[in-house]
């Protein structure tokens, strides 16, 4: 894998695994 | 007071247990085969790492309004009663005819319902001949493709002398997901959800970490190896980005994955109460499917598939379709792997879990007209749809071979969920006015909407919805639609399937009509 690959699948996952955690935080801790 | 009267009051709409079961269950209904075969398959295809720019752009733009929109619609209607598209409709407008646009939203799930069921019977097939090891042993791709032909029905073989076998499962199946309906909203889809959906994780997780520690398995090959498995879907082709059908592909992608358009959202908003949050809820479940399809979907089928087979042989792979990548290539790298019955057995249910908690999302919309629109109780309801979908599910089951469950999967997984999401966009940002949108929308909001996705809503996922027409009436919509591609011998069956759909969305509106009459009654 290319670092430009490396760095879009990190970015990628990163805003997903982000998003994902703060959605679900904000759920569950009603 | 009539009988008729009687029961009509003592139906009582259902609501969800609690907010995560409602978020669990659309992020259910949206996590399909797709996420998991479909999706990488597509970045591959289209620029691999390069894809994600106008998948995260077709995402912001048109799947996360798409899926307020619905949200917002569906709890709407269900504040009146409503659970399906017709009703949510009729009380959005004062046109009367309004309300027969909303029979889109009945008849997509309806379609799609009757041949995924079908499929989503194979995974049960493929898990019992995973646990019994009944296809180990059967090497070669065009092995693996004969026993999957010979298990469909399509040809008769060595492996299969007919399809009773699949038809068992198919009967098995189709039981279950009634069985899920029977039990209701909580009951029955909530409670799936809130177990399935995290053993689908779970289960995704220990497939993803199998894979990503495989390493370089031929020694031979050192170069075969996962690191560059990853590579070819994530190595970027900025070029590909000048490419409309790139974009187009990103846009169908997010589309199809969020099972936005079908009609699905709508009721299962419909059940929430009406101080109930929808803005959190919505990004949630978008979250939670778009986890599933990025982290999970792009490390398992195309990261492994490279590592066994190598850089040439992949391009093959992963233009082979998703069938051929679910039940053909990957049983193959599960021979080859230590503790492959396991790993193919939870590969299998995996996708089975994907696609039960869409099936039953998917038929629940009918139930819903029935027992909302004819005031019926859930048993007799569920004694209605379960007939006459049983009955419907038999042609693709059948007529596989002649093309009639891909024609299917046109109208009813694509046609209609394109036309369903355009009208139902237009109807609530211009017709139900944006100011009493953006009100719907943040009622009861754990999470404030920014205001640019106002005028997003109102301008550009409109706008995106007609390009994505556009390109896809030119590229191959209009090709399928003129029967262009259909084999001559398949054309009989395409034009009888054409037709039956056509009666199915006849009696739709008039029972929307007869139902409406009855009330005014």
């Amino acid at each position: 894998m290319t670092s430009a690959g490396f760095i879009l699948m990190d970015l990628s996952w990163t805003a997903i695994i982000v998003l994902t955690i703060y959605c679900f935080w904000k759920v569950l801790r009603k | 007071m009539s009988k008729k009267g009687t029961e009509a009051k003592s139906v009582k709409r259902e609501v969800w247990s609690s907010e995560l079961g409602v978020i669990l269950a659309v992020a259910g209904s949206a996590v399909g085969l797709g996420n998991f075969l479909r999706f990488p398959v597509q970045a591959a295809n289209n620029g691999g790492g390069a894809f994600m720019i106008p998948y995260f752009i077709s995402l912001l733009l048109l799947g996360i309004p798409l899926m307020w929109i619905e949200w917002a619609i569906g709890r709407h209607g269900g504040a009146f009663g409503h659970g399906t598209a017709p009703g949510a409709f009729d009380v959005l407008s004062k046109h009367r005819w309004i309300k027969y646009l909303g029979v889109i939203g009945i008849l997509g799930p309806l379609i799609i319902f009757i041949y995924y069921t079908y499929i989503e019977s194979w995974l049960v097939g493929y898990i019992f001949f995973s646990m019994t090891g009944k296809y180990f042993g059967l090497t070669s791709a065009a092995q693996l493709s004969g026993f999957l032909n010979g298990y469909q029905g399509v040809v008769k073989n060595e492996y299969f002398s007919s399809i009773a076998p699949a038809y068992i499962f198919f009967v098995a199946t189709f039981m279950a997901n009634m069985y899920v309906i029977k039990k209701g909203i909580s009951g029955g889809i909530e409670k799936l959800s809130t177990y399935g959906m995290p053993l689908l994780v779970i289960i995704g997780f220990v497939l993803m970490v199998r894979v990503l520690f495989l390493g370089a398995p031929d020694s031979a090959h050192p170069d075969w190896n996962i690191w560059n498995g990853l590579g070819f879907l994530w190595n970027p082709d900025f070029s590909q980005l000048l490419s409309a059908k790139v974009w187009m592909a990103a846009a169908g992608q997010i589309f199809f994955t969020l099972s936005v358009g079908i009609g699905v959202i709508i009721t299962y908003a419909s059940y929430l109460k009406k101080k109930d949050d929808i803005a959190l809820s919505g990004l949630t479940s978008v979250s939670a499917n778009e986890f599933c399809e990025v982290i999970f979907g792009g490390s398992i089928v195309i990261p492994a598939a490279f590592a066994f087979f190598g850089p040439i042989a992949i391009l093959g792979i992963a233009q082979s379709g998703t069938f051929n990548l679910g039940f053909v290539t990957m049983p193959m790298i599960f021979e080859k792997i230590p503790f492959g019955m396991v790993f193919a057995t939870i590969w299998f249910l995996l996708l089975f879990i994907a696609g039960i908690t869409s099936s039953v999302s998917l038929i629940q919309p009918v139930m819903s007209f029935v027992e909302d629109e004819f005031k019926q109780t859930r048993e007799k309801a569920l004694r209605i749809v379960s007939v006459v979908s049983f009955v419907l599910c038999q042609p693709a089951i059948f007529f596989l071979s002649r093309g009639v469950l891909d024609d299917l999967d046109f109208w009813g997984g694509t046609f209609c969920l394109v036309l369903f999401a355009t009208i139902e966009t237009i109807l609530f940002m211009w017709v139900f006015g944006e100011k009493k949108a953006w009100e719907e929308i943040h009622h009861g909001a754990q999470l404030y909407v920014p205001k640019v996705y106002l005028y997003i809503m109102k301008y550009i996922t409109p706008l995106f919805l007609l390009l994505l027409w556009y390109f896809w009436l030119t590229q191959e919509g209009l090709n399928t639609v003129l029967m262009k591609n259909v084999k001559p011998e398949n054309i009989f069956y395409i034009l009888g399937t054409r037709i039956g759909l056509l009666v199915l969305l006849l009696a739709l509106v008039i029972l929307v009509k007869i139902a409406w009459e009855r009330k005014k009654k």
